[in-house]
């Protein structure tokens, strides 16, 4: 799923309130698990709520609403923010990653992130980062096919993200697992995984 | 100046307004995917 189709979802509760709507998505650098959104109030002319939502807290995330218990669901947003910093401290820089530039670590420019990847299984307590959309650079449009500059293109990320600055660090190896195509990315993802790991 | 002028005038400056309040507003609203949690890098930050 896009973390753009979640972006403005209604947070709604197991009684039928709609409280708040999803405005950030935060995960840890260190990881890619997310943490949790902060939130904006419902209705045009409301602004952000001091309030976030832990993704422990979540019941259930759809195409439509995230599902909360009630209201209590709800914490002080800087317990969003401070779930999402990295256990070892390393992986943080904080910021939007949207529009940030992603690079090899071999120096090669994939292009600027546009939107982020998530994967999740309702019922479970994860819910990973695991890939880019960018928009591709011309020096990748021109090693995958039917691309050309500019085009989007997914890009499966490892376990351990590495985040500096406003530059996202994927390894050289990434770039062989780049897809067009949501559906079959999750085996992508797996794939790139499981060579890292040195897995055949 | 006409009276229509100043209504003209009057009727601009309204327009301009308003479309930068909810130019603000909407900025206010947008979402991102924030890493790491720690401080807003400014230009691109959560408010």
């Amino acid at each position: 799923m896009r973390t753009s189709e979640i972006s403005a979802l209604p947070v709604v509760t197991l009684a039928g309130d709609d409280i708040a709507q999803v405005k950030d998505i935060a995960f840890s650098g260190n990881g890619g698990a997310v943490s949790g959104f902060t939130l904006a109030g419902r209705g045009r002319f409301a602004g952000p709520l001091k309030t976030g939502l832990l993704w422990t807290k979540v019941v259930g995330l759809g195409a439509d609403a995230v599902i909360v218990a009630d209201e209590s669901a709800l914490d002080p947003v800087d317990d969003v923010r401070r779930a999402a910093e990295s256990a070892d401290g390393s992986g943080a820089s904080g910021g939007n990653v949207l529009g940030d530039q992603v690079l090899t670590d071999g120096g090669t420019d994939l292009g600027k992130v546009v939107d982020v990847i998530v994967q999740f299984d309702n019922g479970s307590s994860a819910c990973d980062v695991v890939g880019y959309e960018i928009e591709a650079s011309e020096s990748l449009a021109a090693k995958a096919s039917n691309a050309s500059n500019g085009t989007r293109l997914l890009v499966p990320l490892p376990d351990t993200l590495a985040v500096s600055g406003e530059h996202l660090m994927v390894p050289a190896s990434a770039e062989g697992f780049v897809s067009g195509d949501l559906a079959g990315f999750g085996a992508a993802v797996s794939a790139f995984r499981a060579q890292l790991d040195g897995k055949p | 100046m006409d009276w229509w002028m100043w209504l003209v005038l009057v009727l601009v400056i309204a327009a301009v307004v308003v479309g930068g309040l909810l130019a603000l507003q909407a900025r206010r609203r947008r979402g991102g995917v924030i890493v790491g949690g720690s401080a807003p890098r400014g230009k691109r930050g959560p408010s």
